[in-house]
């Protein structure tokens, strides 16, 4: 590793620790404990990489990494749609079908000489794209329903649907025939758009964790009439 | 990698990338405000507004058909279409009014398909032979529609045409019973009126359920969770 990505990836640690304190500070893991444990989960990783710069080390962290945005994803869907069971129907089939198909191809297009550390390898790119999906859905449903978004969810939406977008294709190009030329730019352009992401949730975390986490419950209303028919 | 997964990420960056524009070009604060009015008091405050604007119209016109079928007995037969008329000039006042209200109400219905089932007419509730049609076709497509927010779209066009349809038949019976109908005719247009009457009625009923399933179907949800989610920043 370079000193810049030496650089980049420690600064990254202390702004992720960051995030994990505002995130415990403003109680936003009462709402998101998935996400804040992604967060805390990355963190550990990135400062054990640090300290042990492997490639080993490097795909137990993006495999741990894939498996913790699948939680981050699950939760948003249950944070988004928990209320609204009709859209919440439809929000869990279309998950289905996504996870299924990339269950099917991951194995329909594996060649049979395939290692375990290929494969193990291959997973990463695959998880993350059934990830975008997921995450696509999920913006797309609130679109179409017109759900409302409160802050932090409407950012990690946001920001992990195109971070996951660059950091699969950075990702699959390490597989491709230009891996040894292309290693450099994708150890810099992962780094940097991950700070730049963590850095916007940071900011809306700690902006809107007083509103969104610490509201008093609603009093109770009466209910509505029930439409009686007017006397003749 | 496959050419397979180098297509699901190409579908992935286009899709993605459109949504998220949209997701990020939204205004946040007008998706609330419009699930805050359907959720709070104040969405209550505006069904109960809206209810009784509507039963205090429907139940003008109805008095003034219960008089003219009391003038009609005693043998008052132009005061009793005079009355008629008044009826149907409170009507003709109303019905534009429920319309518009109908199709605001299919604007929403994705919120609706979101929330809450959607039933369909029941065709035994109408009197008016034509309505009736009207609540049997509605049955048949309700089974062919898929989504909810179809249904939903599809009933206030339902009960929006039977209004149109109640309507119409309403001015012609009175037409017909102002231009000196045979005892036998007339009997049959009072008839239609009052199963027009009824209908109107049941229209009304039908189209305030529908506003009241819009209003506060969230109430049996997990609603504190949603208020939080909704809350203004």
């Amino acid at each position: 590793m370079s000193l810049v990505q030496q650089v980049v990836g420690w600064v990254s640690v202390v702004q992720s620790a960051l995030l994990l304190g505002v995130l415990l500070w403003r109680r936003h893991y009462l709402r998101l404990p998935l996400f804040t444990m992604y967060v805390a989960g990355s963190n550990a990783f990135d400062v054990v990489y640090g300290l042990h710069p492997t490639w080993e080390t490097w795909m137990l962290l993006q495999v741990v990494n894939a498996a913790l945005r699948f939680g981050v994803a699950l939760e948003l869907t249950y944070r988004l749609f928990g209320a609204f069971p009709g859209a919440a129907v439809t929000a869990r089939r279309v998950m289905l079908v996504i996870l299924v198909f990339t269950a099917v191809t991951a194995i329909v297009t594996a060649p049979l000489d395939v290692t375990y550390t290929r494969m193990h390898a291959e997973a990463i790119p695959r998880m993350a794209s059934a990830n975008i999906w997921m995450l696509t859905v999920l913006a797309g449903l609130v679109l179409w329903y017109r759900l409302p978004l409160a802050p932090l969810p409407r950012a990690i939406l946001m920001g992990l649907a195109p971070f996951l977008l660059l950091s699969t294709i950075g990702l699959s190009l390490l597989f491709g025939p230009e891996a040894s030329r292309v290693r450099p730019w994708v150890g810099y352009l992962i780094p940097l758009a991950s700070f730049f992401l963590t850095n916007y949730w940071l900011r809306v975390a700690w902006r809107t964790a007083p509103e969104s986490a610490l509201l008093p419950p609603p009093a109770p209303s009466p209910t509505a009439p029930v439409p009686q028919r007017a006397a003749p | 990698m496959s050419p397979l997964f180098w297509m699901m990420i190409a579908g992935a960056v286009v899709s993605c990338l459109i949504v998220l524009l949209l997701i990020g070009r939204r205004n946040e604060r007008l998706v609330r405000r419009d699930w805050e009015m359907l959720l709070t008091p104040r969405g209550e405050k505006v069904y109960g507004a809206i209810e009784g604007k509507v039963r205090a119209e429907i139940g003008m016109a109805d008095l003034s058909f219960e008089h003219a079928l009391v003038y009609r007995e005693l043998g008052t037969t132009e005061e009793a279409i005079r009355l008629l008329d008044v009826g149907y000039r409170v009507i003709e006042k109303f019905s534009p009014d429920m319309l518009r209200l109908l199709a605001a109400m299919a604007t929403f219905s994705r919120m609706v398909s979101a929330i809450a089932p959607v039933k369909p007419l029941r065709p035994k509730n109408f009197r008016l032979v034509q309505v009736s049609s009207l609540a049997y076709l509605h049955g048949m497509l309700h089974q062919f529609v898929v989504s909810a927010s179809e249904r939903y779209r599809l009933k206030m066009y339902i009960l929006g045409r039977s209004f149109g349809l109640a309507t119409r038949f309403l001015l012609k019976s009175i037409q017909t019973l102002g231009m000196t109908a045979s005892e036998s005719e007339a009997k049959r247009e009072w008839d239609q009126i009052e199963a027009i009457r009824s209908d109107f009625q049941t229209l009304t009923d039908e189209s305030l359920d529908s506003l009241r399933v819009l209003l506060t179907a969230m109430a049996r949800e997990d609603r504190q969770d949603l208020l939080r989610e909704i809350a203004p920043r």
